[in-house]
Parts: structure tokens; C-alpha cells; sequence
């Protein structure tokens, strides 16, 4: 391993505990010999393994023992003096489980509103007679007449205006 | 008591308001409640605090504890995330660190007034350095480095990925041997 691989070895996994054997031993091998990354590997250990490795724990103070117990039986006391309170959920996973189904009504309601709408507008199409289909047909055929003429009058314009 | 004695029966007992089997709870995890606080906030008082409020907590919760794996990652969980919380609503740092330094609760007899100024300057350095680092990274070195957890079982705690304490531990092993080089500068500066 080159140098930088070397460091970032020591900076992770030999940190971590965590390197191989056949690692550990490639560490130990390139540190005796180059002098930069054995300076690298020792002021890791000063700057960080020994000012971690020797924090003493810390005794706990007296006194937490003592809250924590009155008020569990503080809250014992209450609980029991008190009738517990009737839940419409009793897990977090009830409650979802309510709120997915009244989501899934929700939208379900929803879409058959508008199917409905939709089908009390048909009702008239339907109705139409053949007279009026035609009428209509008629109609959809001048209207697409026109539209196409204007279309050619655009063209000329354009080739008047020497856009084409 | 150690924390790997703690029964099923134990937690049930406590469950069903057995007060002495919830203080074996306590007996047992107390001192690494309050210490990876005490490291997290870097205040006695924060710690102090967060200790009774993690264990009033888990009491409150502990019926709920059947669908977890293991009391020891849940209980490190509930300290770890009331830690983080409380440092992220902390304002004013220094503060906090002159309150820490403050903290009389040291035998001070002659005998090991050398042993008291040692572990006074190693308790100094490793409060600074724990200081300049963000909430995230500070959380994964004490985890990794004071309570020598594996990174899997600090990724289970997180809830994180494993990948993700290892970039935070590298980052803060960078950071504290940057700002080593940095104070090393500024001394060789001043003594010129």
C-alpha cells in the first residue's frame, strides 16, 4: 500500500478496531520504515487515543435514584386513584390503520362523485334523435370546413409577408 | 448488576410496578446513562437531568418495550437522542463548559493532588475536544471511543447506516487532528 492508503487505513479502520490481521500487520511493516506516516500514526494515538482512552467514568451523583422513584410513585398513585382513560386507539398502528381505510374511503367516495356527475350529463346525448345527430354532424363539418380555409389564409399571409 | 443480567422477568417485574426490580434497571445502566450524557452535553447538570429524565421515561414506556430487540440498545437510544436534543437547544456553549470545569465533586487531599491535576488537564483537553466537534460526530466518538462500541452496534443505536458513523468518526478524527496542527502553529507563532 502507497502512503495515503496506508493513512487512510489508520485513520478508519485501525482506529475502529476494526482492520484484519494481514492490515495490521501492512501498517507495522510500512510504519518502520517510512518516518512520515509513523509521525502520522503517533500523533493519532496522542490526539486522540490517549485523551479518550484514559476518560474515567464519572461517578454518579446521589440524589437521581431518589426523583426517579418519587415520581414513578407519584405517577403509580395517580394511575391508580384515577380510572384509566378509555382509547379509541390503543397502539399507534390501530390509529394508522384507521386513518388508511378512512383515506381510502375518502378517495374511493370521491371518484364515485364524479363518475356520477359525469353519467347525469350523458343521459342528454343519448336522447338525441337522429335528425338532431345529423344537425350536429352538419354543424362539425362546416365548423372544420372553416377552419381549414383559414389555415390556407394563413399560409398566404405568411407567403405574403415573406415568412415561408 | 450487570447490564446482560437484566432478566425478562426483571423487566416484567417493573412493568407490573415492582419499584425494586426497576432500581436493578437503574443500577445497572446508570452510569452509562450518565456518562455518555455527561460527554454529549459536557455539563454535570445537563447530564444530571437527562439521567432522570431517560430513566422516568423508560418507566413510563417500558410496557411498550416487548417489540424491541434489546433493553441496552433502546435504553442507549432514549440517552443518546435526549442528549442530542438538549445540545441542539443549548445556546451558549461556554457557558456550559465553565460550568463543567467548575464541578466540585473531586477528593482534593494531598495525597492525589498530582492524580487531580492529571486527570483535571486529560478531563480539560478531552472536554475541548469533544467541544469543537458537531453534536453528530461528538455522540460517535464517545460511543466508539469512551464506551468502546462497535460501529454496528453504534449504527443500531443511531438508527443509522454503518457508513454513516464511519464518515462521522473519520470526519472527527480529521477535524481534532487539524485543529491540533492549528494550536501547534499558533504556539511555535507566539513563542517567536
Amino acid at each position: 500500500m502507497k502512503c495515503d492508503q496506508i493513512r487512510t487505513a489508520i485513520l478508519t479502520d485501525y482506529l475502529d478496531n476494526e482492520s484484519s490481521q494481514a492490515q495490521l500487520e501492512e501498517i507495522k511493516v510500512h510504519t518502520e520504515t517510512c518516518c512520515a506516516c509513523k509521525n502520522y500514526l503517533d500523533s493519532l494515538d496522542t490526539a486522540i487515543k490517549y485523551p479518550f482512552s484514559n476518560a474515567a467514568n464519572e461517578m454518579v451523583p446521589e440524589g437521581i435514584w431518589e426523583n426517579v422513584k418519587q415520581s414513578i410513585t407519584s405517577r403509580n398513585m395517580g394511575s391508580a386513584l384515577a380510572p384509566e382513560p378509555k382509547l379509541l386507539f390503543r397502539e399507534k398502528s390501530q390509529l394508522y390503520r384507521f386513518l388508511g381505510i378512512a383515506a381510502s374511503l375518502f378517495v374511493v367516495g370521491g371518484m364515485a362523485l364524479v363518475f356520477h356527475s359525469q353519467k347525469e350529463n350523458r343521459p342528454m346525448d343519448a336522447k338525441l334523435t337522429v335528425s338532431q345527430q345529423n344537425e350536429a354532424l352538419v354543424f362539425l363539418t362546416d365548423e372544420y370546413m372553416d377552419f381549414t380555409s383559414d389555415e390556407s389564409n394563413d399560409e398566404e399571409f405568411y407567403e405574403d409577408e415573406g415568412y415561408l | 448488576m450487570i447490564i446482560d443480567e437484566i432478566t425478562n422477568k426483571i423487566i416484567d417485574d417493573s412493568i407490573n410496578g415492582d419499584v425494586d426490580a426497576f432500581e436493578t434497571i437503574y443500577q445497572a445502566f446508570s452510569s452509562f446513562v450518565y456518562n455518555v450524557s455527561l460527554r454529549v452535553t459536557n455539563n454535570s447538570e445537563d447530564a444530571r437531568e437527562i439521567t432522570q429524565d431517560v430513566f422516568v421515561t423508560l418507566h413510563q414506556k417500558l410496557a411498550d418495550f416487548r417489540s424491541h430487540s434489546s433493553i441496552k440498545t433502546w435504553i442507549y437510544r432514549i440517552t443518546v437522542n435526549k442528549s442530542i436534543n438538549l445540545v441542539k437547544k443549548e445556546v451558549n456553549l461556554k457557558e456550559r463548559n465553565q460550568k463543567y470545569c467548575d464541578r466540585g465533586d473531586e477528593p482534593k487531599s494531598n495525597n492525589n493532588v498530582l492524580d487531580f491535576i492529571n486527570k483535571e488537564h486529560r478531563d480539560t483537553i478531552l472536554s475541548q475536544i469533544l467541544e469543537s466537534l458537531t453534536v453528530n460526530q461528538r455522540v460517535c466518538m464517545v460511543l466508539k471511543h469512551i464506551e468502546e462500541m462497535t460501529c454496528n452496534e453504534i449504527a443500531d443505536v443511531l438508527k443509522t447506516n454503518v457508513n454513516t458513523v464511519k464518515t462521522r468518526l473519520k470526519r472527527a478524527r480529521e477535524h481534532i487532528l487539524a485543529q491540533r496542527v492549528e494550536s501547534k502553529k499558533e504556539a511555535i507563532t507566539n513563542e517567536m
